[in-house]
């Protein structure tokens, strides 16, 4: 079989089909931060062509916690998105695309609210809530990618859970 | 309503720990105890599993339509009474075991079956069940998995092995089919797992089971219920037990 040179041997490069299969992930994480779905399609659609525009070698199994990195730079030079969030968070039944369609109801409506909720933490707290929950990130990758502790991240993962059940349990 | 007094970090850490099924062993026992001494400690773990179950509701995974259904139904003039299709369906499933249904995914179906045998002691990092030489992990030690019973059956003349087990409320099956490997279901999705190439999919059957199909020693393992995050479904079945799970 015919070997990248380029490649060291435990990583691989980011093709356009694998990153397909990490949109859906990163386009919730993204509208998490941003908090419209349009401009979260228009950050993760402009993160992608970043990625692609030189080749890239990832360690296997961290194509993930890459794009989030990847995500959150590109977030960071949209700053406008993010503020425009805090002053038009949306409402829970207009995020029925968030949720998987095979979830039973109470789950689905359990995710709208949890999403919504998300609109009022912290940045620290929502980075880390995002990066676990949404993206499926390791507490040690999550820490990697946000540059901190893991002790850190645990602490505002559970942190961030109980502000966002706190909105769940009062609806 | 917010927790009567702020936790440490330490406090925190831990119970995240906990929700998550991150921990095994004594560091699970001190963690549990640790709970159980904070007022309200089960409740505030539970509210976090709520949130993270909420926020992993999105993950897709493949989806393998259940194909006696829609294959029979084709088979049939569409005016005939309900009642009479399910009749002539109950017969075709009667007629032809299995139904249309791969050995993989009647193997996958035994999940929703009863356990006809008390679970196999543990030995070490297995358990004292094996097919054709390929014995079943032990997961309590590690994860937190216990075994809780098993069965035998015959699926499309293959002998197999199901050893059930249970965490926190949720169940899962292991299947090991005997005889050389199966197909991988069409759609299934692969990824590679510390070595191990594991296929998975989700049935819509049965109110949505995850599924994992890999080889152990040219045998075909299944495992298969219902799971918070697909990745400890990818955990367990790569899992090796410090070399004694040969896959």
């Amino acid at each position: 079989m015919a070997q990248d040179e380029r490649a060291p041997v435990d990583r691989h490069r980011l093709e356009p089909s694998s990153l397909a299969t990490h949109r859906p992930r990163l386009l919730r994480a993204a509208f998490a931060m941003c908090g419209s779905r349009e401009d979260a399609e228009d950050l993760v659609q402009e993160t992608f062509e970043r990625v692609l525009r030189r080749p890239r070698f990832v360690q296997r199994d961290r194509d993930a916690a890459y794009l989030m990195r990847a995500l959150r730079h590109t977030v960071a030079e949209h700053a406008g998105m993010a503020a425009r969030r805090r002053t038009a968070p949306v409402p829970p039944d207009e995020l029925d695309w968030i949720t998987d369609e095979r979830v039973g109801p109470e789950l689905a409506m359990d995710a709208q609210l949890a999403y919504a909720a998300m609109a009022g933490l912290s940045e620290p707290l929502r980075a880390t809530i995002v990066a676990v929950d949404v993206v499926g990130l390791t507490y040690k990758e999550a820490a990697r990618s946000l540059r901190t502790r893991t002790g850190t991240i645990m602490s505002r993962l559970y942190r961030a859970r109980q502000q966002v059940a706190e909105a769940l349990e009062a609806t | 309503m917010t927790e009567p007094r702020r936790l440490s970090k330490r406090d925190q850490a831990q119970l995240v720990q906990l929700a998550d099924g991150m921990l095994t062993g004594p560091a699970r026992t001190r963690a549990e105890a640790r709970m159980r001494a904070l007022p309200d400690g089960e409740r505030l773990v539970e509210r976090q599993r709520r949130v993270a179950r909420a926020l992993g509701a999105g993950e897709p995974r493949p989806t393998i339509a259940p194909a006696p259904a829609s294959r029979a139904r084709e088979l049939f003039p569409r005016l005939l009474p309900a009642g009479a299709i399910a009749a002539m369906l109950v017969l075709l499933v009667l007629l032809m075991p299995g139904g249309e249904r791969s050995t993989v995914e009647q193997a996958a179906d035994l999940a929703q079956q009863s356990a006809t045998r008390p679970a196999p002691a543990a030995s070490g990092a297995v358990l004292r069940a094996e097919v054709e030489g390929v014995r079943f992990p032990e997961w309590g030690a590690e994860f937190g998995w216990h075994e809780t019973g098993m069965r035998n059956d015959v699926l499309d003349g293959r002998r197999t092995t199901t050893v059930f087990y249970e965490h926190t409320g949720h169940r899962l099956a292991y299947t090991i089919v005997s005889g050389p490997a199966l197909e991988r279901p069409d759609g299934a999705r692969v990824v590679r797992r510390d070595g191990l190439e594991i296929a998975f999919y989700r049935d819509p059957g049965h109110g949505g089971h995850d599924v994992a199909v890999f080889e152990r020693n040219g045998r075909t393992c299944v495992i298969a219920g219902h799971v918070r995050k697909l990745d400890t479904l990818l955990k367990l079945a790569a899992w090796k037990g410090g070399g004694s799970v040969r896959s």
